[in-house]
């Protein structure tokens, strides 16, 4: 079953990123470097994925409850 | 020959704790009856057990031991009182070997035996300290684990007798004394010296620990420690100690932790070697025991453990933990290598419900968290299926098939060292993996088919590639991702292309398509270099 993965990139920088992409996994072994700007587009395109959740973990797993102070381990 | 220290004698299945122990100690020990009812005996029985399940059939007892640990705590305590407590303890060594059926106690044999036993390292199954406290005798004790077991925070420990080194592959075992130290103590002690020669930080003793624990936070007397300690003093004395204590709550309020929750957070850190103190809050007051790996099954114990959403896309995956039905830990006050499981949290066995919190004395430049390294991995997995996708003509797609992530820290050398072995990892990436410039420590996120993954099996060939990331990043903000390569298992309907890998660096990210999809075996002991 296949699922579309949505980006909110630009149709025409998906298609400059389809051309890389095709270059590089057409000939098998060889390294193509991806331009700068097209990295950082991928970065931004994918830096939202999950940081909602991962800022609500943080604040559960770094918040000391009150009675942390109190407890004794023993 | 009085000072002819050793003797040996057999172990049956005859020998009770009681017996055993009235054996060992020295004739005329002034410490009275020797477990008195009521005392806290549990671990010495524990140990007994599992001698026996060892198949031990031969003890040898050292007498007049100059334990470290245990002249730290004489000296902070015991050296105090008015009527004398011994400073030398017993060390009782256990050997699979049987015991030579003639010649008086105190003779040669005792070398004859040694000198032989060291012809098969499977001889040497481990060591018990017994201090002369007849309430708390088993001090510092290394045995293997029984063979039901698997844990995974182990090390092997040279262990010296007579101009023969042994050695012992487990986990530092200690009962609290009740005295010098408490569970809290023992536990965070039990964490150290288990890392003490992989890591290379300093491992003290219950005593020295207890006074680094109070040094800045202390609302009452440093000795007797009885009192425990609080998580804020344990995490004072395991950064005194050189390590960064990760402090991660699970108990939210007044609600219990599901167990679930406390083995998937513990989960990745027992899966990279690393002890992990569980904090628990009990019916009678707080309890540290020491996590040292998870018992994990063939076949997934949790359903699909990961449904998170993103810009109306559904982002679902497993983890490792999904296998793992309980934790394998140390409980000073009831022996080694036990099972820590689901249970009533107001009732008095121990459980993972129970679990406040977890401390993990992660390696030095760790920043990234097990939570945060997963996470950053999906992220690379979803950009590596994008650009599978698109080369392939489609729209940016999904993983389309069902995956698993095994998140673990590991040293560079082991990873490399995976590198080399693996014979179906393809050329170009292997070439690249063992020769890159990498961090000392690396967070490595296997990916898995989920409906292959087995993690008892390590000979099984599941995984379908790997994110590597650098755990001194900003989770956040920063660089982490280093490598991803994924194989084309994930996208079953796109037979174009075998396998991508994609390399970022300071400068550039660099798109390799590997000529080899084939899938390769998980690192199984990562922790090992």
């Amino acid at each position: 079953m296949t699922q579309v993965l949505e980006t909110g990139l630009a149709p025409e920088d998906l298609a400059g990123m389809a051309q890389k992409a095709q270059e590089s996994l057409a000939h098998p072994g060889v390294a193509v470097e991806v331009p700068r700007a097209m990295v950082r587009r991928l970065e931004r395109a994918f830096h939202g994925v999950l940081t909602e959740q991962l800022l609500v973990l943080r604040e559960q797993e770094r918040i000391l409850p009150q009675d942390s102070f109190e407890l004794r381990i023993r | 020959m009085t000072a002819f220290r050793y003797r040996l004698r057999p172990l049956s299945a005859a020998d009770t704790p009681d017996a055993l122990l009235a054996d060992i100690l020295p004739q005329g020990n002034s410490s009275g009856p020797l477990l008195a009812d009521g005392s806290p005996k549990a671990p010495w029985c524990a140990v007994v057990a599992l001698l026996h399940s060892l198949g031990t059939r031969c003890l040898l007892i050292q007498t007049d031991v100059r334990d470290p640990d245990f002249l730290e705590e004489h000296q902070a305590f015991y050296s105090k009182q008015h009527r004398p407590v011994q400073s030398a303890c017993v060390r009782v060594h256990a050997f699979a070997a049987e015991m030579p059926q003639a010649g008086p106690a105190v003779d040669p044999d005792v070398l004859s035996f040694l000198d032989a036993a060291m012809g098969d390292p499977a001889n040497y199954l481990g060591f018990v300290t017994l201090r002369p406290l007849r309430h708390a005798p088993v001090g510092a004790t290394i045995l293997r684990p029984p063979p039901s077991v698997a844990p995974s925070a182990t090390d092997k420990f040279p262990v010296h007798i007579a101009g023969n080194a042994f050695e012992v592959d487990g986990t530092p075992f200690l009962q609290q004394d009740n005295a010098v130290g408490a569970c809290a103590q023992a536990s965070i002690w039990m964490a150290l010296r288990t890392l003490r020669r992989r890591v290379g930080n300093a491992a003290f003793s219950p005593a020295e620990l207890t006074v680094a624990a109070t040094r800045y936070l202390a609302s009452e007397r440093t000795f007797p420690g009885r009192q425990g300690l609080t998580a804020n003093q344990m995490l004072e004395a395991v950064r005194f100690a050189g390590h960064d204590p990760l402090h991660l709550i699970v108990r939210s309020g007044q609600t219990p932790a599901t167990a679930n929750a406390v083995v998937a957070k513990a989960h990745p850190y027992t899966a990279s070697g690393l002890p992990v103190i569980v904090i628990l809050l009990t019916p009678h007051g707080g309890h540290a025991v020491l996590a040292i790996g998870h018992s994990s099954t063939p076949a997934r114990v949790q359903p699909l453990s990961r449904q998170h959403n993103h810009l109306n896309t559904p982002i679902t995956y497993s983890v490792a933990s999904d296998w793992a039905a309980g934790l394998v830990i140390h409980n000073d006050n009831s022996g080694p290598y036990l099972n820590l499981q689901s249970g009533d949290p107001t009732a008095r066995p121990y459980c993972l419900e129970q679990t406040y919190s977890l401390i993990v004395p992660l390696p030095e430049g760790v920043y990234t968290s097990a939570d945060e390294a997963e996470f950053l991995a999906v992220r690379a997995i979803l950009l590596a299926s994008l650009w599978f996708t698109i080369a392939a003509g489609k729209q940016p797609e999904l993983p389309q098939a069902p995956y698993t992530l095994r998140p673990y820290l590991c040293s560079r050398h082991a990873f490399r060292r995976w590198a080399k072995e693996d014979p179906d990892l393809d050329g170009e990436a292997r070439d690249i993996y063992r020769t890159a410039t990498l961090p000392k420590t690396l967070w490595i996120v296997e990916i898995h088919d989920a409906n292959a993954y087995d993690p008892t099996d390590g000979s099984k060939r599941t995984r379908c590639g790997e994110v590597v990331l650098d755990p001194a990043a900003d989770a956040l903000h920063g660089d982490a991702l280093l490598f991803v390569r994924v194989t084309k298992d994930l996208w079953p309907a796109i037979a174009a292309f075998e396998a991508l890998l994609l390399v970022e660096d300071t400068t550039s990210m660099r798109s390799i398509g590997l000529k080899s999809g084939s899938r390769s075996a998980a690192l199984v002991d990562p922790w090992r270099s």
